[in-house]
Order: structure tokens, then sequence, then C-alpha cells
């Protein structure tokens, strides 16, 4: 305990060396982004090479090689990258603000409430009010999501519940919800039960420009708000009580961060289906890469989320000849193993 | 005339459950520690979230003769730190950055360079410079309450609140972390109240004593004229003495239990 006492070495320079090589790492994340997207523009079931995408880009060359690059790669594979961007920022701040390292915005219940929103819309075209064809889905997903978000807010305040509260009220949400679309399921129409399934699954199929301008603008949004929250955010991990004392509001921290978790989620899920895991593994990595300094982490977690998703999308893609995958069913085949070891990890601490 | 920290009336409760009533004792005066002892379950470690803030107050609570009740939180978390028994675990949060946080998670006015060269000063004196770049989650028990108390003294509290600080440490971290606390109180001028199981501490370390039975205060003063055989006997149903051991320094020994 009384070795600093010895070495007075200034932790300075290292600290410092330490916040270029984080810098680096941000960097280093984006860059593996634009391969992935690179990858993802070229590679699908007409394969393209760097040069044809370069000419399509340009409006040169192939007409079709044209309407497949603007029309389903570019957009298709950018959704990726910002739907796996706001999950991973989503997750990170769900995970800190619940003190769960196994709390996601699929934990807690607000995928399966946007998926019970979009199977009202499908099964029985129940919608907002002046809000009709193609948007209807997505608009009920978004407004369950944000609504049950605040719901558990709302109880959670009430019972004064601590995080792990609020992660075992969430999974009650998720088995009601579940239940609720199961019996919609059970009334729906051949044809409005397949929409659904395909739905559920996560699909990144729906993506075209105004559906990503609005992701991007939420995550224009949501990102310099968490980020002038990093602090806040990083305190809270020391305890509540501690936080507190050091002045921090934690409950209205909560509720903001809690807002901005169910506008990134609500977005994400109301427009690509319910993706599961992104929220879980994406801040898992970032937390062994970059620790929990939140000014760093928050960020990490939304490159490497959007580097995950963009992966996974690439995966659906090219993994069966011929056939996309939803892209939910792949992040749940790598998510489970994931989800699992991080369970056995903190069993072991406990 | 006002110097130091007086509670007069202070009361609290969970919900309809009371816990704390009529806590009132002479004001505890800057560069001193009191010790706040008790039974489990007597209102110790809600005194102190109460006197921080986390807990509604009711009664008087001044500090120098000005009214701490009254603030909002941030402005009484500028006076006023409370440090609980434990921190989460698993965090993956540097030693420096700990530090850092606590100094920047509320405006506390402090310019950066200003609170970098504190903390350097901070570690320094607390002697964990080396363990600067380490994570929390890789510390032990004794490390932990050291960077804890880092985290307290960067944002230069008025009151400095520790709760059962001693919990799960060795004797000889005891003595040491007890011993920085009440330097720091004392070159800081803090007002120090620290919830202690162990009555020996309390008499070796401590200015005062406050002792809790029920929620309410059963005697404050000089440890030695508040840890005594009926005192013990009344609060914690046991046989007691208090001798002076061959250094002249009062002990407390167990004999037994009342029947």
């Amino acid at each position: 305990m009384r070795a600093g006492q010895a070495s007075m070495a200034g932790y300075a320079p290292a600290y410092q060396a330490l916040q270029w090589q984080r810098l680096l790492w941000l960097a280093l994340w984006a860059g593996v982004i634009v391969l992935s997207l690179l990858a993802d523009f070229t590679l699908g079931p007409a394969a393209l090479s760097l040069g044809e995408l370069w000419q399509a880009l340009w409006q040169q060359g192939d007409v079709t090689n044209h309407i497949i690059v603007w029309d389903i790669r570019l957009p298709y594979a950018l959704m990726a990258v910002l739907v796996g961007m706001a999950l991973g920022l989503a997750g990170a701040e769900t995970q800190t603000v619940l003190h769960n390292p196994l709390a996601s915005p699929f934990t807690l219940g607000l995928d399966q409430a946007a998926a019970l929103g979009a199977s009202l819309a499908i099964v029985l075209q129940a919608g907002l009010p002046g809000v009709s064809g193609p948007w209807m889905v997505s608009a009920n997903a978004f407004v369950f999501a944000m609504g049950s978000a605040l719901l558990l807010d709302a109880v959670a305040r009430r019972a004064r519940l601590s995080g792990n509260g609020v992660v075992l009220l969430g999974i009650a949400t998720v088995f009601s919800f579940n239940a609720l679309v199961s019996l919609l399921q059970f009334v729906a129409s051949p044809e409005a039960l397949q929409s659904m399934v395909f739905w559920t699954m996560g699909s990144l199929s729906r993506a075209n420009w105004p559906v990503l301008g609005l992701v991007a603008a939420a995550l224009l949004l949501v990102l310099p708000l968490s980020l002038r929250s990093a602090w806040r955010l990083t305190a809270l991990r020391l305890g509540e009580d501690r936080a507190q004392s050091f002045g921090i509001d934690v409950r209205r921290l909560r509720l903001a961060s809690l807002l901005r978790v169910s506008l990134l989620t609500g977005l994400a899920v109301a427009f690509a289906g319910t993706i599961g895991f992104i929220g879980l593994i994406a801040p898992h990595i970032a937390r062994r890469l970059f620790g929990e300094d939140h000014r760093f982490y928050l960020p990490a977690s939304m490159l490497i989320g959007g580097a995950v998703l963009s992966w996974a999308s690439l995966a659906s893609k090219n993994l069966l000849p011929g056939v996309i995958i939803p892209v939910g069913v792949v992040t749940a085949l790598v998510g489970i193993p994931f989800f699992v070891s991080v369970v056995f990890r903190h069993g072991e601490r406990a | 005339m006002n110097d130091g920290l007086l509670l007069q009336g202070v009361a609290a409760s969970y919900g309809r459950r009371q816990i704390l009533a009529d806590i009132s004792c002479p004001p505890l005066p800057r560069g001193e520690v009191t010790a706040v002892l008790g039974p489990n379950g007597c209102g110790k470690s809600t005194l102190l979230k109460t006197l921080a803030g986390l807990l509604p107050l009711h009664g008087s609570v001044t500090l120098d003769g000005q009214a701490l009740g009254a603030l909002p939180l941030e402005a009484r978390a500028r006076h006023v730190v409370y440090l609980p028994q434990s921190l989460p675990p698993a965090l993956h949060l540097r030693v420096v950055e700990s530090v850092m946080v606590a100094a920047n998670a509320t405006g506390l006015g402090l310019a950066s360079r200003h609170a970098t060269a504190d903390i350097d000063h901070l570690l320094a004196r607390l002697g964990i410079t080396a363990l600067a770049m380490r994570y929390l989650d890789e510390l032990s028990g004794g490390q932990k309450q050291l960077v804890g108390l880092a985290q307290a003294l960067v944002r230069q509290p008025d009151i400095l609140l520790l709760d059962e600080p001693l919990s799960a440490l060795d004797l000889n971290h005891q003595c040491h972390v007890m011993q920085l606390v009440a330097e720091e109180t004392r070159r800081r001028r803090m007002v120090t109240l620290v919830v202690l199981h162990d009555l020996n501490i309390a008499l070796h370390h401590c200015h005062r004593a406050l002792l809790l039975k029920d929620g309410a205060v059963l005697a404050c003063g000089q440890p030695a004229a508040v840890i005594t055989p009926a005192s013990l006997a009344s609060v914690y149903g046991v046989q007691s003495r208090v001798e002076a051991c061959s250094h002249g320094r009062l002990n407390v020994l167990i004999d037994g239990v009342i029947a």
C-alpha cells in the first residue's frame, strides 16, 4: 500500500500516452468500419469489384450496377453501421445507469415492446393517427419502445428500485410483451404472420436514404448529449451513493440516459427489427479495450457496435450463397455464446 | 463561536419507518475526527447519509453557523462528501481517472491544471502515486479505501463522512488509514465523522465519539468519557472493562455478553 512513497515517478506521462493510445484505438475502429463498409458494398449476391463500385458511385458504367450500389448496397451497408452504432451506444449507457453488465435495451424489453407495436400495425392495422402505409409499422415500434422505457423508469422511481430491480422488471416486461406478440401471431392471417416473423428476426432490407438520415440525425443529436454527461456517468459507476454525494442528481441522470437509450433503440428497432446482443457485445469489448472513462467508453461502444453489425451484415449476405439471412439471426448466433461467457465471468467474481 | 458542525433535533426515516429521532450533540469542531458508534441497525449510516443530503433531513444541521439543510444537493456537495463502505465490483476504471471523476463530476470550479496538480499532490500524500495507472478492480481493500479518500479529499470538503472505512482491512491498514484520516482532518480543518465498530480504534485515533442506540444519541463527548462499561452494557449488552495498558493507552476488554 505504501509502495507509492518509494516510487514518486509521476504518472502524468504514462496517462498522456494512454490518452493518445485510446484516440488511436478509436481511429482504428473507425478505420475498421470503413474497410468493413467497402467489403459490404462490394460483396453480395452480385459481386462487384472495387473498380465497378467506384464507377457505379460516380454514375459511370453499367446502369444495373449503379442501381445495385445506390439503392441496395449503400443503404444496406450504411444502415448496418448506423444501427450498430445506435445499439452500441444505447447498450453502454444502459449498462452504466443500471449497474449491470448484462443489461442492454434487449434485456430491458425495449426491443420486444417495439415488436409488439409493429405486430399491432401488421396484424390489426392499428397505428398512430395520421400515420399510414409503410411508416405505420416503424412509427408503432418507435412509440412502443419509447413508451416502454418511460413506463419502466416511472415504475422504478415509484418503487425506488435499484439497478438490478430495473433489470428484473425489464425481464418481466420481455415475457409480457412476448406473450402479447404470440397472441397476435395466433390470430394473424398467414400473410401477416409471415411479415411479423420476418420483422422480428431483424433485417436491414428496409434500409433507404430517408431512414438513414433519420437514424444518423438521432445519433448526431444523442452523442453530444451523452458525451456531455460522460463525467457524471463515470461517477455513477463508482456507486449511486458516492455519485450523489458528489452532487449528482442520479434520478435525473438516469431518466435522461433512458430517454436517449429509448430514442436510439426505438429508431433502430423501428427500421431494422429486433437485432439482439449488439448492445451487450459492443460495450463489453469497449470496456476491455478502453476502460470505463466514459469520455472514451461511450464513443468506443458506438464504433464497435457499428463495426460488429457491419460484420454481421457481411456474414448474413455471404454465409449461404445467394441467400441473405436476417441479420438478427447472425447476431443472436454470435451473441448467445458471448452472453453466456459474460455470465460465467461475472459468476466467478461473485 | 459557531465553528464546527452542530446537529440539533436531526431526524430521518425510510418511508414510514423512522430510523433517527432527535439527534443532537455539542458542536463537533473543525480539525477533529468523531467516531460514530453503535450496534448494527442503530442508524449510523443513516445519520451520515442524511448529513450528506442522500436522505431528506429534518432538524437543523449547521456548519460554522451556516444551515446545510437548506442547500440543494449540488451546493451541499461542495461542503460535504460521503464515502460509502465499498466500491461496486468489476469496476474497470483507472485510479487517477476515478479521482479526476470526483473533481469533475459537478462543477467545483477547479481549473483542470489546478485539479491535476492537486491530484498529483494528493496521491503522493496518501502514498498511492504508484497505483495511479492501475484499475480499481485490481486493488486490495486497503488500497481502495485510500483511493476513496483521495476521491473525497480532491473535492476539498469541509465535512468528511466515512462509512465503515476499516471493514475488511487488516490491522496494519486500519491504523494506516486512520492515521491518514486524522492527519488530513487536522491539516485541512475538516469535520470528520467515521462509522466504526472497533472501539479501540475509536479510543486511539478519534477526538470524539458519538454513541447511538435505537436511532438516538446515548452519549457524545471525548471517547474515554463515552466508551465506558456502563454505556457498552446498555448499547451492546456486553460486560466489559476499559483499562490502561502499560503504555498508558486505554483499551476495551470484553468479558462476555450480559445474560
